[in-house]
């Protein structure tokens, strides 16, 4: 019986995994077909001829260095901000007193449900008028801190014990000190996490970094790629997904290295009794 | 030289929940004191304000002779052991330890050399490079009493250190923590709702309910005199029985029960004597009824007939819950004789050591 089902779990499982790679199979497929083999030869799973020159293209002559050092400024700024807003906003409600903390985070929450999409255009006038479209602070600012990470941090402070802090308090410590020491480490599995979350998100975020600039000088990899690989009437798709595969290496990469410290951080919770 | 005094301290919550209501005592220097009382009276409250953990609504609070009240608990010079021990869990059991010290910027060889002491006074020295999660109960208790002594604060305040661990450990915990005392030569705040912790340990005891402080005395006081009803219950195991009874004036005082009646020592004739022809609450402890009466106490004594219930011994001794018929009632008989349930068995009470307690306040009478 239970041999069984560990089999059919594991086809199941298998049955997803391969679901979920077809797209990403595709996208290196493509990327590695050479130029106009791309239509006439659209549903060769197995290209015929693999060749690098896509990547070589990409990678001498485009912008393409520039595109991945924004995303890369960008996303640090942002996953940082996150981190750094979120949890001190966090633990600030979750350990505050005061009776208007709690309408504070009611408040915060209740912004998750206007549609990011609604903010676009006030979004860009506002920019627009502090003259900062076209620039990193535009791509940054708006960014730097989620109201849904704060939420979620202020969940997990919550269940940190307060008497770990207490302790804190005793041995000398001040506020400052026992977040940056004791609070701060002990949000580690929430904030791999958030890090996580908020590194995906951005990195791939495409329509208002699209909108919120104009040069290469500040364009990020989606953008700068989808800028790119625009001929006059039609698109290199065998480019565009050169482009991809090697902008989604650093998420893959992040995410195998993270995954490994979310499961480590979620069994290396509090001690408690 | 470490003196705690509060004055009239109260702490109310939320405007009207009083945990702690007007106490005052003072702990003397090097003072070992059991907070005892049970769940919900304020011992941890109480314990909180003298950390600088809880603000105190009202009183003054002082340490070594300087009021507190405003003195951030990193300033008090005070160290602290919490009931789940609240070690940091990032931190190696060395780190936890060193942690106060760390932010106090002794220099690297004393806080090593500190560590190492107070790790080898617990005997974890072993356990200096593990994580907390690493060990086990009683280990991560020795390490959060480690990360107090290592700092040599003037106070040490437990709240409820032994509750977490198993009944073997607690006794040997209990007996090291009374050892680092007279060790240490350190003032002691220690709460607990356990009475047996509280009479082992406290150099004295402060008994609180709802709040408010009952009775402070050193613990054979607290057992042969206690004030009212509440502290006469709360100390002793099996705790104390209670009759309700009517006092009545047949020539010598008398204690009506309905079933039983006992002639009162003429001692206690003046204190009663107001009572005559009313209720009184009638106390006595489980160890103060016998199964025959030994000489010292042979004139002093009331004998009844009850009917056994349930026979609980214990090889030293035998705890037997019998019931006079109106009456239930728990003794401890030193005797080896058998006891079986359901019978009638003749016992006999020893009238001195019998208290009287107002049914309307509950305050002692005598
Ligand atoms: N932060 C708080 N806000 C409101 N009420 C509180 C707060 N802390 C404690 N209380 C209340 O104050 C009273 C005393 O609580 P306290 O924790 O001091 O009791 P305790 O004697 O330590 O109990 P236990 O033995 O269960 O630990 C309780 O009625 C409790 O509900
Ligand atoms: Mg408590």
């Amino acid at each position: 019986m239970r041999s069984r089902n560990t089999k059919l779990v594991a086809v199941a499982l298998l049955v997803l995994l391969a679901i979920n790679l077809f797209p990403l199979y595709v996208m290196v497929s493509v990327s590695v077909k050479g130029e106009g083999t791309v239509l006439s030869h659209l549903y060769d799973l197995i290209p015929s001829e693999p060749t690098l020159e896509n990547y070589r293209e990409i990678v001498s002559h485009g912008p393409f260095a520039r595109y991945f050092f924004n995303s890369t400024v960008v996303v640090a700024f942002v996953v940082l901000g996150n981190l750094a807003f979120a949890s001190t906003a966090a633990y600030a409600i979750a350990r505050s007193r005061r009776k208007y903390a709690n309408l504070m985070l009611a408040l915060l929450v209740s912004t998750m449900m206007i549609p990011k999409h609604i903010m676009m255009i006030p979004l860009f006038t506002l920019l627009l008028r502090m003259n900062l479209i076209d620039t990193y602070y535009a791509l940054v600012l708006p960014f730097l801190v989620d109201a849904f990470n704060v939420f979620f941090i202020h969940q997990y402070v919550k269940s940190v014990p307060r008497e770990m802090e207490e302790a804190a308090f005793v041995d000398g410590a001040g506020l400052f000190t026992t977040f940056t020491r004791i609070v701060f480490p002990a949000l580690k599995p929430a904030l791999v996490v958030v890090a996580t979350n908020t590194f995906l998100l951005n990195w791939n975020s495409f329509l208002l970094p699209f909108i919120l600039t104009n040069s290469d000088k500040v364009r990020t990899l989606p953008v700068g790629l989808a800028i790119f690989s625009q001929g006059e009437h039609s698109v290199d798709w065998g480019l565009l997904m050169a482009g991809a595969t090697l902008a989604a290496i650093p998420t893959i990469v992040a995410f195998a290295f993270f995954q490994k410290h979310i499961v480590r951080g979620i069994t290396e919770g509090a001690v408690r009794g | 030289m470490a003196q705690v005094v509060l004055e009239k301290v109260s702490k109310v919550f939320d405007g009207d929940v009083v945990a702690v209501d007007e106490a005052s005592i003072e702990v003397a220097d090097r003072e070992f004191v059991v907070l005892v009382g049970p769940s919900g009276c304020g011992k941890s409250t109480f314990l909180r304000m003298i950390a600088g953990l809880e603000e105190a609504s009202s009183g003054t609070i002082s340490i070594d002779g300087r009021v507190v009240n405003d003195v951030a608990p990193k300033d008090r010079d005070i160290a602290m052991v919490f009931q789940n021990y609240a070690l940091y869990p990032h931190m190696s059991v060395f780190d936890n330890m060193a942690f106060g010290l760390k932010l106090r910027k002794y220099p690297k060889d004393e806080i090593k050399q500190r560590v190492e002491d107070a790790a080898q006074i617990l005997g974890i020295q072993e356990l200096l490079d593990r994580k907390p999660k690493a060990l086990s109960g009683g280990q991560r208790q020795r390490v959060a009493v480690g990360r107090a002594i290592v700092r040599k604060p003037k106070v040490f305040l437990f709240d409820e250190p032994l509750s977490n661990l198993d009944a073997k450990l607690r006794v040997q915990m209990r007996t090291e923590i009374s050892k680092l005392h007279s060790k240490l030569k350190a003032t002691m705040l220690y709460v607990t709702h356990d009475q047996v912790e509280a009479m082992t340990m406290g150099d004295r005891i402060v008994v609180l309910k709802d709040g408010l402080i009952q009775q402070v005395a050193d613990p054979m006081t607290l057992y042969d005199s206690p004030v009212n009803k509440f502290v006469a219950g709360f100390i002793g195991s099996p705790a104390m029985n209670f009759i309700d009874a009517t006092l009545k004036d047949d020539g010598g005082l008398y204690v009506d029960e309905g079933t039983f009646k006992a002639k009162l020592p003429s001692r206690m004739e003046n204190m009663l004597r107001p009572h005559v022809g009313k209720q009184i609450t009638f106390g006595v402890r489980p160890e103060a009824i016998h199964d025959e009466a030994s000489d010292d106490f042979a004139g002093e004594s009331a004998s009844f007939k009850a009917t056994v219930e349930v026979v609980e011994p214990m090889g030293n001794e035998t705890v037997v819950y019998i019931t006079t018929g109106k009456t239930p009632l728990v003794a401890r008989l030193i005797t080896r004789r058998e006891i079986k349930p359901e019978t009638e068995i003749q016992l006999v009470m020893d009238m001195r050591r019998v208290h009287f307690f107002d049914p309307t306040d509950e305050k002692t009478i005598v």
